[in-house]
């Protein structure tokens, strides 16, 4: 088990920064996941962990050691990228065997090995069949234990499921950390999938623009988001701008000419704040209850168990997004129902206002994905 | 994966061996360069240098009208090449447009229109002499008619055999580019109800220009910087590397007029070459190749293309049917058909082997170097970004410029160590011409390596170094395999261009090391057609027999990928 540090990591291509003083620890045994839009940096934050990218400045430290400027093959980790990029004129077995080779592994602990990590990944019966002849979720697997293989100190995956189709990526998703947990070995992940950083990992740093904008466990991330960027990136929702004001106890974002309630913790002192009202915070009251906010409903999105509704509410310069279970929101919204809303605080984030976002920068990480 | 996993004991990760101290692949790096330099960058360096001391001392003014001179032979060279050029391109256009998108059943039909390729240009060149000569076939044919040919030696002779030899040229890289246009665009333009014509115009054409470009440049400078047709069937007409030819190996002629000559074929070819690449650039769309085309089913569209596609290829067909008879003729002309038939020109080829054991030494010699050169520079040029550029243009270089200009460039800077010691003309001899064939034609397997390496995905190489093995063992083990075929590729077409190969090959060769094309180029000369006919059916069957084993060999290796 080993950590990672990144102290004051920086890239730049030409005048293009793609990484920009990015520092941060993943734990011993911890499953991290970089989580941004593409070309925010995230990909090129990776390759200069896995040594395939030069830092411009900053250091690298697995545990104690500087791996800074250790060629990538001194470094040990294991790598799986998202073309899966098994070796088309090796078998399966061969593959696995590759690094093991390498390091000058005995032939009869590298065989025993190889049986291993196939079985582990659940391919024990293919070892001799070639590239060609597998599926997109089987080469993953077989990426997974060629990277595993090596015993490396980090596993380092850059957006492996990408080429998955939807349900795959799910069960994959599942098996990865399964294995993570079992080997705790200390992973990074990187993905611009929400859903994906949010199901699987330990912690979540959230990459904007060669920066990192916000580093917690992902619940954090969801309800307390630190900037406005990770407020939209992360989960769906109503993102506003406004005035907090304070009353006593209570502290509200005046939006127009709306009120929006939000919850003690969350709220800055005053000020111009931007607001995020998330679906769940947004409850659907019956037609004929007093108060609330009133509305029309514009569009309505039918997603199997759950639904998903945009109300336009006079006053608010954009459509408030409800969600809820179908069977509960089933007959109440139609488009172009009138319905009554309430706002729960508990549903609402909020933070300072900040200087307009700057353009996210084109960087490497997107050039190569 | 399975449900009940396997627990991995955690032992220590194994140790790693120890890094090498001398990195092969830096070793095989600097040897490349060196050779580029050595017998590439100084030799025409070397003449540039030359030329601009020569210019610095006002050197050659004295030379009676040197200027009209040079604006003579500019004006020559040139109008040949764009002539060429445009009827090339006007013909290769609707051809590869016929074939590609109206006739695709036709599988012979882009076979039959490449086989000219497999000729050297100057065999063309007396396949024009003996059909348009004083007494040539078609001359004699329309004599009766009351039609009377103009003079062929000149600028038709030139013209007619290049543009017979170079549209499949022009035909093969249109047609390329025709491939990369996805058949989407063309369903999209004609459901917005454009008419065939007008997608073929306004929305095809757009997009394959960057290849036209390139069509358009190759033929250029092909014909810009051949010197057998022009010395065949050239008569009066002089071009640049004619002269530069004649004037460097006639003994009384000043050496300086040649080393001028070739500078300023250097310096035009360059200034094309970079037009031409702007312009490329300018327009290239990025393609994804392997889509799928659109075909036209226009029931008139199919007859008339068939005609005129069947109709080039039969005309490109006839060289070779008159290379073949006149290897088999005793004498022919001025009549219809020869007088008779002979297997004495074969029988003379078995006399003295020597052209052909001189030309596959020295493309057997010429070819693994030139492909091996090829490799590296091609991984440097991936990797190297400002240096990989460099090299793009270096190895371009002897492909733009004449074979003529290689030649005397090598022979002035290295014949002068033939002096130094008796051990050393071994070096200048044979081993110069080898070397001359590398340097002449490394942009071929180049281009091929290129392309091969743009294909491998990164990520491969970059597990294999995550994985600990160093950039040489990931090169030998990871990289290397997947060449593989792309190196037997530039393997077969490097040997095809090196046989073929005469301009550098005049200058560079010594007594005893004649070659195949040399051989027909003398026999050409001194008009003994039948001899040169049969020393070309030769040489036309090694290079037929490469170009099928290519074929055969894609076939396969596309084959693969496919599954």
């Amino acid at each position: 088990m080993t950590k990672i540090r990144l102290a004051e990591l920086s890239r730049a291509f030409g005048p293009v920064w793609a990484v920009r003083g990015v520092s941060l620890e993943v734990r011993e045994g911890e499953f991290f996941s970089l989580l941004g839009p593409s070309g925010c940096g995230k990909t090129t934050t990776l390759r200069m962990v896995a040594g395939l990218e030069r830092p411009t400045a900053g250091h690298i430290y697995f545990g104690d050691d500087d791996v800074t400027h250790t060629p990538p093959q001194h470094r040990n980790v294991g790598l799986v990228f998202q073309s899966y990029a098994v070796f088309p004129t090796m078998s399966v077995a061969d593959n696995v065997a590759y690094g093991l080779r390498i390091r000058r592994v005995p032939g009869a602990e590298i065989r025993r090995r190889v049986a291993q990590m196939l079985e582990i990944v659940g391919l024990g019966a293919l070892g001799a069949r070639m590239p060609g002849q597998l599926s997109g979720g089987q080469l993953q697997r077989v990426a997974l234990a060629r990277a595993l293989a090596i015993q490396p100190r980090v596993l380092l995956l850059d957006e492996p499921l990408s080429n998955l189709d939807a349900k795959l990526r799910v069960e994959v998703r599942a098996e990865i950390r399964r294995l993570q947990r079992e080997l705790e070995i200390t992973t990074l992940y990187v993905t611009h999938d929400q859903e994906e950083a949010l199901s699987m990992s330990d912690r979540i740093g959230v990459m904007h623009a060669g920066r990192l904008d916000q580093v917690g466990v992902p619940d954090e991330i969801y309800r307390r988001p630190a900037t406005r960027f990770v407020a939209r990136f992360v989960g769906e929702g109503t993102l506003l701008d406004g005035v907090l004001v304070r009353d006593g106890a209570r502290a509200r974002v005046a939006v127009g000419g709306f009120e929006v309630p939000v919850g003690e913790v969350s709220a800055p002192r005053a000020g111009a704040v931007w607001v995020c009202i998330r679906p769940e915070g947004v409850r659907l009251l019956d037609r004929t209850a007093a108060g609330g906010i009133g509305g029309i409903v514009e569009y309505v999105e039918f997603v199997g168990p759950s639904l998903r509704a945009d109300v336009r509410v006079p006053g608010l310069p954009r459509l408030l997004r409800l969600a809820g279970s179908s069977v509960d929101l089933a007959g109440r919204v139609r488009t172009g129902d009138a319905v009554r809303l309430a706002v729960d605080p508990a549903g609402v984030a909020v933070g300072p206002a900040e200087a307009p976002e700057a353009e996210p920068v084109a960087a490497g990480g997107g050039a190569r994905a | 994966m399975r449900a009940e996993p396997v627990a991995i004991e955690r032992t220590r990760a194994w140790g790693r061996p120890a890094g090498p101290t001398l990195d092969p692949l830096r070793v095989l790096e600097v040897l490349t360069g060196a050779f580029l330099i050595a017998f590439l960058i100084v030799p025409i360096g070397a003449i540039v240098v030359d030329s601009a001391a020569l210019i610095a001392r006002g050197g050659l003014w004295e030379f009676p009208d040197f200027v009209g001179y040079l604006v003579r032979l500019t004006r020559n060279s040139l109008v040949v090449a764009s002539i060429v050029t445009v009827i090339c391109v006007a013909v290769s256009l609707p051809l590869a447009v016929l074939v590609g998108r109206v006739l695709p059943a036709q599988r012979l039909l882009p076979v039959a229109l490449t086989l000219p390729l497999l000729a050297p240009p100057f065999v063309y060149a007396f396949a024009t002499i003996i059909l348009f000569g004083r007494v040539g076939v078609i001359t004699q044919l329309l004599a009766p008619l009351g039609i009377r040919m103009p003079e062929i030696y000149g600028l038709p002779g030139i013209v007619v055999t290049h543009v017979l030899h170079l549209i499949p040229l022009s035909y093969l890289t249109i047609a390329a580019g025709l491939r990369t246009v996805p058949k989407a665009i063309e369903e999209c333009a004609i459901s917005l109800g454009s008419t065939p014509m007008q997608v073929l115009v306004r929305i095809v054409l757009p997009y394959v220009s960057s290849y036209v470009y390139m069509a358009s440049l190759l033929v250029f400078l092909a014909s810009f910087g051949d010197v057998g047709a022009p010395l065949l069937v050239g008569g009066q007409y002089l071009v640049l590397p004619t002269e530069a030819f004649t004037r460097f190996t006639s003994f009384i002629a000043d050496r300086r007029v040649p080393v001028l000559l070739s500078s300023w074929i250097v310096a035009i070819s360059v200034v094309i070459l970079v037009v031409v690449r702007a312009l490329m650039r300018r327009t290239a769309i990025v393609h994804t190749f392997g889509v799928e085309t659109y075909t036209y089913a226009q029931p008139s569209w199919r007859v008339v293309g068939a005609v005129f596609c069947w109709g080039i290829a039969a005309v490109l067909f006839v060289p070779y049917l008159v290379i073949f008879v006149s290897s088999l003729a005793t004498v022919w002309g001025p009549d219809l058909l020869p007088k008779g038939y002979t297997l004495n020109h074969y029988q003379a080829l078995w006399r003295s082997v020597e052209p052909l054991r001189n030309s596959l030494l020295v493309s057997g010699l010429a070819t693994p170097i030139a492909v091996m050169l090829a490799v590296v520079i091609g991984r440097m040029m991936r990797d190297g970004g400002r240096l990989g550029a460099a090299l793009d243009y270096v190895t371009l270089l002897p492909f733009v410029v004449s074979g003529v200009v290689v030649g005397i460039g090598l022979v002035r800077v290295y014949s002068p160590l033939d002096t130094l010691s008796p051990v050393v003309p071994l070096i200048t001899g044979p081993a110069l011409l080898v070397v001359a064939m590398v340097s002449r034609r490394v942009s071929y397997p180049m281009r091929v390596l290129a392309a091969a390496y743009t294909r491998i995905d990164r990520s491969l190489e970059e597990s294999s170094l995550s994985l600990g093995a160093s950039p040489a063992t990931t090169f030998w083990r990871i990289t290397l395999p997947q060449l593989a075929p792309a190196i037997v590729a530039a393997l077969i077409i490097t040997f095809i261009q090196i046989i073929k190969e005469l301009g550098a090959t005049l200058i560079v060769y010594r007594p005893g090391w004649v070659t195949l094309p040399v051989q027909i180029y003398a026999y050409a000369l001194e008009g003994n057609l039948g001899r040169a006919g049969a020393v070309s059916m030769v040489l036309l069957a090694i290079v037929a027999a490469g170009t099928a084993a290519a074929g055969l060999l894609g076939r396969r290796t596309r084959g693969e990928v496919a599954s």
